[in-house]
């Protein structure tokens, strides 16, 4: 995946949308809801990736009407409801009718997974409102649309509009029980949450993290995939490309703190994650890793050395010793640091990070040849057939908590079209 | 187990390769110094006696000083990554081909690339033909591993014999490493590697600063990459025109960090050496 989204300040100037024949379009969005199959790119869900992005904002105080999306501290849903007219609250009445027999929640449900599918499978919905351009020419500015930066290996890419269908999906949750939480929420904002750290779209996913914690603020799947999205932002790619990237003249790069401060916001979550359920080996794993970063060695090695001894996963284990070596290094001990390292290398044998790890242990050591003889199997091997070496390479983004697998699970009951 | 196989035979065949091999560590301290005068013209002229080392403010008795006589040991480390691509990676072959055309027979030249992945593409040979070829096999594609890359130079340029220069080519911006700066950093303060970092306009690359300052190099900002060429001779000329300074420390406790202090005892000698060295 080559995008990585930031997410731009902007100088807003509210829209004013102007709903035209909302009826019929809301009778289409309730067929859509009912007759998609989660996880295909059929009709129903054609029909609503071929509303542009203006139809999407149009529509969207309808959308939470229909499901009833609560507006009780949620200050700018009220102003979007306050707008909707008599009129249209009379279609909305009316397309209601239209549901059907199927339970009220199950439908919201449906309707998350619609939206969800549409910015997953679809492409982004078209612009057709362009009210004036930037120096670049790139996006619009000033319509008040959130605007993410796409960037690859720290050079500016482009501009692109947040995709309106993960708030449209979140709408929907909203809508569901609070009290007590509907669980789909949780599995929700676990499994998408996931998503959107592992293919880097980071924008979309401070957006998403910051929804989940008014709902689902203890669910320890969704801290967990938060810490991950913090520990990236508190990582060289994204803060060496803040530091030197101004996208364009006036405008700064926002939603990312310092590294100090994306290191304790990750480790608070992961606290947490680890304290509500203490048999998430890798949120401690990673616990270990962020508290290291910040220097407390002692404590980070001791956090990685519990996570290596409650798992067998080959990889956890690899990413346990790599980080207890380089606690080992820090603390001055240079051989127990040769150790954890041959141990990962025991796991991944060509793995670059590993070697490169003993080598600098070695090298600490004052042993030059040794380090030499350390590092030359993984510099000499032919790049192309290293690709899959070395699970550092995808540690930012890697799917340990199966993020496919976890999309699977949350469209399984919807796969067949509603009743 | 095929995979491994293959692996441990490719590191064996490369071992071979890079003859002569690796000598061991001597007592001595090594100091790799520019001397320039007022106009940033080398002074080729001088001896052992126009030098006054300081270690850790003790006055050391200089052994040796060699100009212009030892062989140099140029290591390539260059950024292959995806922001790479285009006419830059276009320049770095036409400046490596400058490069080479510039040193003598005796000089040996390796290269290694990263993008993500860190690879010894020509190990140190006296024969310069390989980096051309090399250059000219590899597509820039994905992330930079500056930091991994850079350690992977410097160790493979941690030799004893010659006098060790690191090129570094890079567009500044780690995205992808596994090591951290300052483990590579501390390796710069114990190390006889000179790295002279090349970087692009912006890139702001601190790692490199600091990496160049503390090993006695120097780091260049290319605006234009049709600049490199000439930043690349430009290096090499420094550094040839470079005194190796050799002493053996007296009255100075073996371990910790020992700051250097180098002068020249001739008007309006402008003198750049290592601040300092790791001992132990």
């Amino acid at each position: 995946m080559r995008v990585l989204a930031l997410m731009l300040s902007l100088l807003a100037t509210p829209h004013q949308p102007q709903v035209r024949q909302s009826a019929p379009v809301l009778l289409d969005w309730i067929v859509a809801v009912r007759e998609h199959r989660a996880g295909e790119s059929d009709k129903a869900l054609s029909t609503i990736t071929a509303w542009t992005y203006d139809d999407l904002e149009e529509m969207r105080p309808l959308l939470e009407t229909l499901v009833d999306a609560p507006t009780k501290n949620n200050p700018q849903r009220a102003r979007r409801r306050s707008r909707v007219t008599a009129g249209e609250m009379e279609a909305v009445r009316e397309a209601l009718k239209f549901r059907g027999v199927m339970d009220f929640d199950t439908f919201r449900r449906r309707a998350a997974i619609l939206h969800t599918d549409a910015a997953l499978l679809g492409d982004p919905p078209l612009v057709t409102r362009q009210p004036t351009t930037d120096p670049r020419g790139a996006l619009p500015l000033n319509s008040g649309r959130r605007v993410n930066v796409r960037s690859f290996d720290g050079r500016f890419e482009g501009l692109e509009y947040s995709n309106p269908h993960w708030d449209l999906a979140m709408d929907m949750l909203d809508a569901l029980p609070a009290s007590p939480r509907d669980p789909f929420v949780g599995q929700w904002y676990a499994a998408i949450g996931t998503h959107l750290v592992q293919s880097r779209r980071f924008a979309d996913a401070l957006i998403h993290f910051e929804r989940a914690r008014a709902l689902v603020p203890d669910d320890p799947r969704v801290l967990y995939a938060e810490a991950r999205l913090h520990e990236t932002l508190a990582s060289p790619r994204i803060q060496n490309f803040i530091r030197v990237t101004t996208p364009i003249n006036g405008m700064s790069i926002r939603g990312v703190g310092s590294s100090g401060a994306e290191w304790r916001r990750a480790e608070a979550l992961l606290q947490k994650a680890v304290a509500v359920d203490p048999t998430l080996v890798a949120a401690r794993l990673r616990l270990g890793r962020v508290v290291m970063r910040q220097q407390r060695w002692d404590e980070g090695l001791r956090l990685v050395q519990q996570a290596l001894s409650e798992t067998q996963d080959p990889t956890l284990s690899y990413y346990a010793s790599l980080f207890a070596g380089d606690a080992e290094l820090a603390l001055g001990s240079a051989d127990d640091a040769k150790r954890s390292y041959e141990r990962a290398l025991s796991l991944f044998p060509d793995s670059q990070s590993a070697r490169l790890g003993l080598a600098a242990a070695i090298s600490a050591a004052g042993e030059r040849e040794d380090a030499i003889t350390a590092i030359l199997p993984t510099l000499t091997k032919a790049p192309e057939k290293r690709a899959d070496d070395d699970p550092w390479w995808i540690y930012h983004d890697s799917n340990l908590d199966e993020a496919e697998a976890e999309l699977t699970r949350l469209r399984a009951p919807f796969t067949g079209p509603g009743r | 187990m095929t995979r491994l196989a293959a692996a441990l035979l490719l590191g064996s065949t490369s071992l071979v390769a890079m003859q002569p091999t690796f000598s061991s560590r001597v007592e001595g301290v090594r100091i790799d110094v520019l001397v320039t005068d007022s106009s940033r013209r080398p002074l080729r002229d001088l001896t052992a006696r126009d030098f006054v080392i300081r270690d850790n403010g003790v006055v050391q008795t200089v052994d040796l000083v060699s100009f212009g006589e030892l062989s140099l040991n140029v290591g390539l480390t260059f950024d292959l990554s995806d922001s790479v691509a285009g006419a830059r990676h276009a320049q770095l072959r036409q400046a490596s081909r400058a490069l080479t055309s510039s040193l003598l027979p005796a000089d040996q030249l390796s290269l290694i690339t990263f993008n993500q992945v860190v690879s010894m593409r020509c190990p140190p040979a006296t024969t310069h033909g390989c980096i051309d070829t090399a250059l000219a096999d590899v597509k820039p594609s994905g992330e930079t591993a500056l930091v991994d890359g850079v350690f992977a130079g410097m160790t493979i340029g941690e030799r004893e014999a010659g006098r060790s220069l690191q090129m570094v080519f890079s567009d500044g911006l780690d995205t992808a490493s596994f090591l951290d700066s300052d483990r590579v950093l501390d390796m710069g303060r114990r190390s006889d590697v000179v790295v002279y970092p090349v970087v692009t306009k912006g890139a702001k690359p601190e790692f490199l600063e600091e990496l160049a300052s503390l090993t006695g190099g120097r780091i260049y900002e290319v605006d234009r990459n049709d600049e490199l060429s000439s930043t690349f001779k430009e290096i090499l000329d420094e550094f040839r025109f470079r005194y190796l300074l050799t002493y053996t420390p007296r009255d100075v406790q073996k371990g910790g960090w020992h700051k250097l202090e180098v002068r020249v005892n001739r008007s309006g000698a402008r003198v750049k050496a290592r601040p300092g060295y790791q001992g132990g």
